[in-house]
C-alpha cells in the first residue's frame, strides 16, 4: 500500500542510517515497517516486542523513533514502526532461541511473503544501506563516491560462505553458512577492514606460506559446536557457540589474515606472508596487496581469499571464479 | 466399501496359524529361522513343557519387540519422532530404549507392519505380559500365568511378528511416502483424495510423514515435500485436530530454531494458506513437558508399573502450574494413563501426583481436552473397553464435572454424550462410545 508519510520517512531514515551514530558510538540498527506488530509477531517463533512509543503519521515520528529505539537494537532487536490507522507505533522486537534461529529479516524479508508485507533497512557497511521488501526488490544506496565496481557487498559475502562451507557435512551446512554471515556481517560493519583466506579441508597442515601467523591446534571446530547445539538445544551449547562468534569476530578484526578451512573450521590468525617481488609495484593499500598475493594463490594452496578494505570494498577470489 | 472405509495403505497379513494349534509344539514351526534359531525354538517348547510360562513370554515377547523395533529403527529418529510426535526423540536417540512398547505396536499398525486385529492382540498380550511382571513372589505364587495366556502371547507374536521372514512397512505405505519426495501431487489427484477420505489416522499420518520429510531431506526432495505439503495440508487441515495442527506449528518453530531457512519458508506458506499461526507455540518449552510426559508413559506401559509411575509422574507435577499447550495433549495422556491405571489396577502412589496436575487443568483446557484430545488419544479410549479404568474414568469425570461442561461446550456428538454418559455411570454406553471413536481413528476393537 502506497503511503506518501511512509516515503518521506524512508528517504530520511536511509540518510540517517548511513553512518548512524549516538553520542559519538557508530550503530548499526536494522530498521523494520509494517502494518501490524500483532500479525508479524505470530509468525516469528519465540518472539517478543517492547513498544517504546507512537507518534503522528509523519516523518519527524519515524526519525523519532530511530532515535528512541537504535541505541536498544543489538544483540538480535531490531526496530520497527508500525503503521497504524492513525498514527506510527515504534518500539524493538526481536525472534529465536539460539544463535543459530533465523532472525527477523530471513523470516520476514529474504524468505518474505506478500501475504506478511514488511520492508527492512540496515546497513550493511559504511556509507552502504540496504532496502529490501518481501517481493525480493533490493534497493541498496551508497552514499559518496562509488565506482560501478562497487557492488553490494551481500552476493560476494555468499560466495565466501559457500567456499568455508562446501565440506561441511550437508545437513548443517546451511546453519554454519548463517553463522558465519551473521559474523563477516558484523565485521563489514565494524569497517576495520579485514583479510580472509580459505584452504582445502582435506590438507591436514597449514602451508608453509600461512606459517608466519598464530596457529590454531586444535583448529576450532564450528562444525562441531553447531552440531552440538542442534543435538543439545540447551543453553550451555548455545553460550558455547555465541562465544566462538564472538572469538572469531576478534580474530577477523585483528592485523594479518584469518586462515579457514572449506569444513567451516579456524585454522589460524593473525598470519602473514611474504609478497613476491613482482608484485611489489602493484597499486592499492597494504591490505589490497595482500589479497592479490592471495588471489594469485587460489587453485593452488588456497580454495578461495577475501577482502575488505577500510573503504568498504569487499572481494572474493574462489577457485570458481 | 464406504468412503470412510478408504485405506491408503493395506497392512501386511499375518501369518496364518490354524486354529487346531493350541500348543507351543505346534505353533513354534511357523516361527521363521531368521526372528528365532532353532535353539531359541527347543527352549520356548522346552520352557512350555516345563510350564515356565511367565519367562518363556517374557523371552518370546522381548524377541518379538526387539525385532519390530529394530525394523521401525531403520525409518530414522526423525521420521519416529514425528509419526509420533514425540519431539524428544533426535537422531542421537536408540529407538529400542526411545519408543515403549505401546508406541511401537501403534506405528506398527499405522505403518501396515501388523494388523489392526494383530495389533489389538499385542497389546493385550503386553499388558498381560507387565501384569505377571509386576506380581510380588507371594502373588505370583497364588495367581500364576496359565498355559492358555502363554499360549495366545505366543500366537499372537508368531502370527505378526516371528513368523515373518522381513518385517516391512506395508508396500502401499512406502510408495505413498516416496511419492510425497519424489512427485508433485495435484488437488485432483487419486492419492490426494484417497488421504482425504481415508479414517483419521492415515490423515494424521500424512501430515506426519510430510513433516518429517521437510525436516530430513534437501534439495530437489524438500523442494517436491513442501510443494506436496502445500497442497495436502490445506485441504486436511479443517478434518484435523487440534494436537495435529499444533504439530505442524511446532515444526515451523523448530525449523526456525533450528536455522533451516527453505523449510522454514515453506512451512510458512501452509501456515498462511490454513490461517495456522495460532498454532506456532510461542517457545518450545513444551519439548521439555513432552519428554516428561513421555517418561511417566515408559513406566505406565512397562514392567512394574505400579511401582515406577510414581518418580515420572511427580516430575511432571512439580514441572510448572500451566502446561503449554503443544505438550497438553501428551501430559494429559500420560496423566490419566495413571489415573485409570489397568485393567490390574493403579499405582496408589502416583495418584496424588496426577492429582495435583489434573487439579491445575483449568475450564478452557478442559473444553480443548474434550473437544480435540480426548477424540484422538487412542489410549485412553482403549483403556474405556475394560472394567477398571472404566470404573475410574467414572469417578474423575465426576470429580471434575466434565459432564456438566460437556453439555454446554463439546461439539463432537459421540464425545459429549460419552461425557454425559460416564457423568451418570452408564458403562455399557461409554464402552460402545469409546469403541466408535477408536473405529473413527481408523482402529479395530475386537
Amino acid at each position: 500500500m502506497s503511503c506518501p508519510k511512509t516515503q518521506d520517512g524512508l528517504v530520511m531514515l536511509i540518510n540517517a542510517l548511513r553512518r548512524y551514530t549516538e553520542e559519538g558510538k557508530a550503530l548499526f540498527p536494522e530498521l523494520f515497517v509494517f502494518d501490524s506488530l500483532r500479525e508479524i509477531l505470530r509468525v516469528l517463533p519465540e518472539s517478543e516486542a517492547v513498544e517504546i512509543g507512537e507518534g503522528p503519521k509523519n516523518a519527524a515520528t519515524m526519525e523519532k523513533a530511530l532515535k528512541k529505539c537504535a541505541p536498544l537494537a543489538r544483540r538480535g532487536w531490531a526496530v520497527y514502526i508500525e503503521r497504524r490507522l492513525r498514527k506510527f507505533g515504534y518500539g524493538v522486537f526481536r525472534c529465536g532461541s539460539t544463535v543459530l534461529s533465523l532472525s527477523p529479516t530471513e523470516l520476514l524479508i529474504n524468505r518474505g511473503d506478500p501475504g506478511i508485507p514488511a520492508m527492512m533497512m540496515r546497513q550493511i557497511a559504511e556509507n552502504v544501506i540496504q532496502v529490501k521488501g518481501v517481493s525480493q526488490s533490493s534497493l541498496v544506496v551508497h552514499f559518496g563516491a562509488t565506482t560501478e565496481t562497487q557492488v553490494s557487498p551481500v552476493p560476494i559475502l555468499n560466495q565466501l560462505t559457500d567456499c568455508l562451507t562446501s565440506d561441511v557435512p550437508t545437513e548443517i551446512q546451511e546453519q554454519v553458512g548463517s553463522f558465519y554471515r551473521t559474523i563477516f556481517s558484523g565485521v563489514f560493519r565494524a569497517g576495520h577492514g579485514t583479510l580472509a583466506a580459505v584452504i582445502s579441508s582435506t590438507k591436514r597442515s597449514i602451508p608453509k606460506a600461512f606459517r608466519d601467523g598464530i596457529p590454531l591446534s586444535p583448529p576450532i571446530s564450528v562444525t562441531s559446536k553447531v552440531q552440538d547445539l542442534l543435538g543439545k538445544t540447551d543453553c550451555g551449547s548455545n553460550t558455547q557457540l555465541q562465544a566462538c562468534a564472538a572469538l572469531i569476530t576478534g580474530m577477523l578484526l585483528s592485523d594479518g589474515i584469518t586462515l579457514f578451512g572449506s569444513d567451516g573450521a579456524v585454522r589460524a590468525y593473525n598470519v602473514f606472508i611474504k609478497h613476491p617481488r613482482e608484485t611489489t609495484g602493484a597499486t592499492g593499500g597494504a591490505r589490497m596487496r595482500t589479497f592479490n598475493v592471495l588471489a594469485s594463490r587460489v587453485r593452488r594452496d588456497l580454495v578461495g581469499a577475501f577482502i575488505q578494505s577500510q573503504d568498504g570494498r569487499v572481494e572474493f577470489k574462489g577457485k570458481h571464479q | 466399501m464406504s468412503k470412510q472405509e478408504i485405506m491408503l495403505w493395506q497392512p501386511e497379513l499375518p501369518i496364518r496359524i490354524p486354529a487346531t494349534a493350541i500348543n507351543a509344539k505346534d505353533i513354534i514351526p511357523f516361527a521363521n529361522v531368521r526372528q528365532l534359531t532353532t535353539r531359541d525354538k527347543a527352549q520356548i517348547v522346552s520352557a512350555f513343557e516345563n510350564y515356565h510360562y511367565e519367562m518363556v513370554s517374557s523371552f518370546v515377547w522381548t524377541k518379538a519387540l526387539s525385532s519390530l523395533k529394530a525394523q521401525l529403527g531403520k525409518l530414522g529418529a526423525g521420521f519416529i519422532s514425528e509419526m509420533l510426535d514425540r519431539p524428544d526423540i533426535d537422531a542421537s536417540s536408540s529407538i529400542d530404549q526411545a519408543l515403549t512398547d505401546y508406541e511401537a505396536l501403534r506405528l506398527a499398525q499405522e505403518l501396515g507392519i501388523i494388523s489392526g486385529t494383530g495389533a489389538l492382540r499385542l497389546r493385550q498380550a503386553l499388558e498381560r505380559l507387565t501384569h505377571f511382571g509386576q506380581l510380588s513372589p507371594d502373588e505370583a505364587e497364588e495367581t500364576p500365568m496359565t498355559a492358555d495366556e502363554a499360549i495366545s502371547l505366543l500366537r499372537a507374536c508368531v502370527e505378526n511378528i516371528l513368523g515373518k521372514e522381513r518385517i516391512e512397512a506395508a508396500l502401499d505405505f512406502k510408495v505413498f511416502r516416496d511419492g510425497l519426495e519424489t512427485k508433485l501431487y495435484e488437488e485432483e489427484d487419486h492419492q490426494v483424495q484417497a488421504v482425504l477420505s481415508s479414517p483419521y489416522f492415515f490423515r494424521r499420518a500424512s501430515i506426519r510423514i510430510l513433516l518429517a520429510l521437510i525436516k530430513s531431506t534437501k534439495g530437489a526432495q524438500l523442494e517436491n515435500s513442501l510443494a506436496n505439503a502445500n497442497v495436502i495440508i490445506p485441504l486436511l487441515w479443517d478434518t484435523v485436530l487440534g494436537p495435529d495442527k499444533f504439530q505442524v506449528g511446532r515444526a515451523y518453530a523448530e525449523l526456525a530454531s533450528e536455522g533451516k531457512a527453505r523449510a522454514t519458508a515453506g512451512l510458512k506458506k501452509v501456515l498462511l494458506k490454513v490461517r495456522g499461526f495460532d498454532f506456532v507455540p510461542e517457545d518450545l518449552r513444551s519439548k521439555s513437558f513432552v519428554k516428561a510426559a513421555k517418561a511417566v508413559l515408559a513406566a505406565h506401559e512397562e514392567m512394574n508399573n505400579f511401582y515406577n509411575e510414581p518418580a515420572p509422574m511427580k516430575f511432571l507435577d512439580e514441572m510448572g502450574s500451566v502446561i503449554p499447550t503443544p505438550a497438553f495433549p501428551i501430559c494429559m495422556s500420560a496423566t490419566l494413563s495413571v489415573r485409570l491405571g489397568n485393567r490390574y489396577g493403579i499405582s496408589f502412589e502416583a495418584q496424588r501426583y496426577a492429582n495435583s496436575v489434573l487439579k491445575r487443568v483449568s475450564r478452557d483446557r478442559w473444553n480443548y481436552f474434550l473437544n480435540d484430545c480426548l477424540k484422538a488419544d487412542d489410549r485412553i479410549l482403549y483403556k474405556l473397553l475394560e472394567d477398571g479404568p472404566r470404573a475410574r474414568w467414572i469417578e474423575f469425570v465426576r470429580d471434575f464435572s466434565l459432564h456438566t461442561l460437556a453439555v454446554k461446550e463439546v461439539a463432537d456428538r459421540w464425545v459429549k454424550q460419552l461425557t454425559v454418559d460416564s457423568g451418570t455411570g452408564r458403562e455399557l454406553s461409554i464402552k460402545n462410545l469409546a469403541v466408535k471413536l477408536i473405529e473413527q481413528l481408523g482402529y479395530k476393537t475386537d
